[in-house]
């Protein structure tokens, strides 16, 4: 009896190595075990450690637009791997994404979204993707992968104009997201995330000018303090103007070196 | 016999306690829960002596066990101490220090010195392997100048410009370096930390309450015992008194309670305790 035998699969699962065939088993000819479902198999396929990582992100709104600056290397464990990798994807005239974590997943998104703004493109009907439309979209992605136990490791900001006022979100790999007027992903959140909020709290909101001189300060702590950081990274101011990148590199200050030792 | 009375550690590890604990274990006694400090502590040099800050929260797992706990603790008249890590070990820790370095002061019949404190700490610490969990900076003002070293569990230390640590620490950390500079003035000094102290104790869930700062110098110690108080209690909005006859008293009943007298017993009570004698 070919209960179960469906003709439409693969009957050769090289990934998983099973017997499907149930070559060894004559008893039971063509069954599928009903534990077998797709999340059981995805769990010996899915990768649960992030590979590629990309380190923190840093984000936040100022009067005219949104800053956000990123390093843009590729790091593999340890290995300063990818060193000219940039993390930080333009999707269209005001919407930017941003992303930190696993940068294989990183890619997979940017892709898919890719081809969502093409086809919106192919329409011809004026339909472009709004900051708040991507982040919606992000949310509910991350969300379903990772109720598939398949999460995509990585956290996304997307940043942008909409309706002409600064918009800043993040997702990360569960689907929690949430909107803000500064985010930092990664290590970023730990070192500069407090320091930072205090200080926009407290000041009036910033100009571009001020806005890029802030961030290049942020960047420098996060170079200083982080293993993972590189000191070439790029900068991306969103306006109502359009969007702006700049390439820069940290210029440390070691003048305190001499101060520090670790005998008398 | 000698006039010193100083600890005299033997040499090499002593691992008695091992074998006391696994005892313990396996009679089914279970090790007593760490009171952490969940802390932010941060101390900087400047030009003439060395700011130290501390906010003055105690967590107890996730609930706030002390709201006014004094992390600052003092090791001489001129060394003080900041705790972070498990409270117990940093309290004793410090307080076996203080006592050891007043022996030390006596015998020696000077000043005593930050690097001795620093040495004697860090010796200690790594007889223990890292078990105390006490994350100490030693910072004061002596003959060779203003010196401030962190000392972690296991007995590494590092004298650097400027200090922080606990779980507020990272934060901290950033926003001093943002704006340290060699040799500041006392109210650049003050201000910097306070803000570094500020922006932690606002983000970090373990660190808050309030400030307390301490500035050291060759001459002086101020404390301000608070800084700054940044979680303030809010003031009741509204008066929450009820007014009489907010409540209507609808019937008055009086009863009485029937009771049998069971025993009866009669004392004679005199006026002062005669009966009190120091044997």
């Amino acid at each position: 009896m070919l209960g179960g035998f469906n003709p439409y699969q693969p009957c050769w699962d090289t990934i998983n190595d099973k017997d499907d065939f149930n070559i060894n088993s004559s008893a039971k000819t063509h069954i599928i075990n009903p534990l077998e479902t797709e999340a059981e198999r995805s769990i010996r396929t899915r990768t649960v450690t992030p590979v590629v990582t990309g380190s923190s992100v840093a984000a936040f709104t100022f009067k005219d637009g949104v800053i956000l600056a990123a390093d843009i290397l590729g790091s593999y464990g340890s290995l300063a791997k990818y060193r000219n990798h940039p993390r930080i994807h333009q999707v269209n005239d005001k919407t930017v994404l941003a992303v930190s974590g696993d940068l294989s997943d990183a890619d997979y998104i940017k892709e898919a979204i890719d081809t969502k703004v093409d086809e919106d493109l192919v329409q011809e009907d004026g339909g472009e993707m709004t900051p708040l439309a991507l982040y919606s979209w992000c949310t509910r992605l991350m969300y379903h992968r990772r109720t598939k136990f398949n999460p995509l490791l990585t956290s996304i900001i997307v940043a942008g104009m909409e309706n002409k006022e600064p918009f800043l979100g993040r997702i990360n790999d569960k689907g929690s997201a949430y909107k803000e007027f500064l985010i930092m992903t990664g290590i970023g959140n730990h070192l500069a995330q407090g320091w930072i909020r205090t200080i926009l709290e407290n000041s009036n909101k910033l100009n571009k000018d001020q806005a890029e001189q802030l961030m290049d300060r942020i960047i420098k702590q996060l170079f200083y303090r982080d293993c993972r950081a590189f000191a070439r990274y790029r900068v991306c101011i969103v306006t109502n103007d359009g969007v702006e990148f700049k390439a820069k590199e940290v210029q440390p200050d070691w003048s305190l070196a001499p101060l520090l030792r670790n005998t008398e | 016999m000698s006039a010193i009375a100083l600890e005299q550690a033997t040499g090499g590890f002593n691992f008695d306690n091992c074998r006391r604990n696994e005892l313990l274990l396996s009679n089914g006694v279970l090790p007593g829960k760490i009171h952490k400090t969940g802390t932010t502590i941060a101390a900087l040099t400047y030009k003439d002596g060395v700011v130290i800050a501390a906010d003055t929260r105690c967590t107890a797992g996730t609930m706030i066990f002390d709201d006014n706990v004094l992390k600052i603790h003092r090791l001489s008249d001129n060394i003080y101490a900041l705790g972070a890590g498990t409270s117990a070990d940093c309290d004793f820790q410090t307080r076996m220090l203080e006592s050891q370095l007043e022996l030390l002061k006596l015998n020696q019949d000077r000043q005593v010195r930050v690097a001795t404190a620093v040495r004697k700490i860090q010796q200690h610490l790594f007889r223990y392997q890292g078990y105390l969990g006490a994350y100490l900076i030693i910072v004061g003002v002596d003959v060779t100048g203003s010196h401030i070293a962190t000392v972690h569990p296991h007995g590494s230390i590092a004298y650097l410009p400027f200090i922080a640590s606990g779980s507020g620490g990272y934060t901290s950390l950033s926003v001093i370096e943002d704006r340290f500079k060699p040799n500041m003035t006392e109210d650049e000094a003050k201000k910097l930390v306070r803000d570094a102290l500020y922006a932690s104790t606002t983000t970090d869930l373990y660190s808050g309450s309030k400030i307390n700062m301490f500035v050291l110098t060759k001459e002086k110690l101020d404390k301000f015992l608070p800084y700054e108080i940044v979680a303030a209690r809010t003031e009741k909005q509204n008066d929450y008194t009820l007014a009489k006859g907010t409540t209507e008293v609808l019937s008055t009943t009086v009863k009485k309670i029937e009771f049998d007298i069971v025993n009866e017993k009669v004392k004679t009570t005199s006026g002062g305790h005669e009966a009190m004698e120091l044997a």
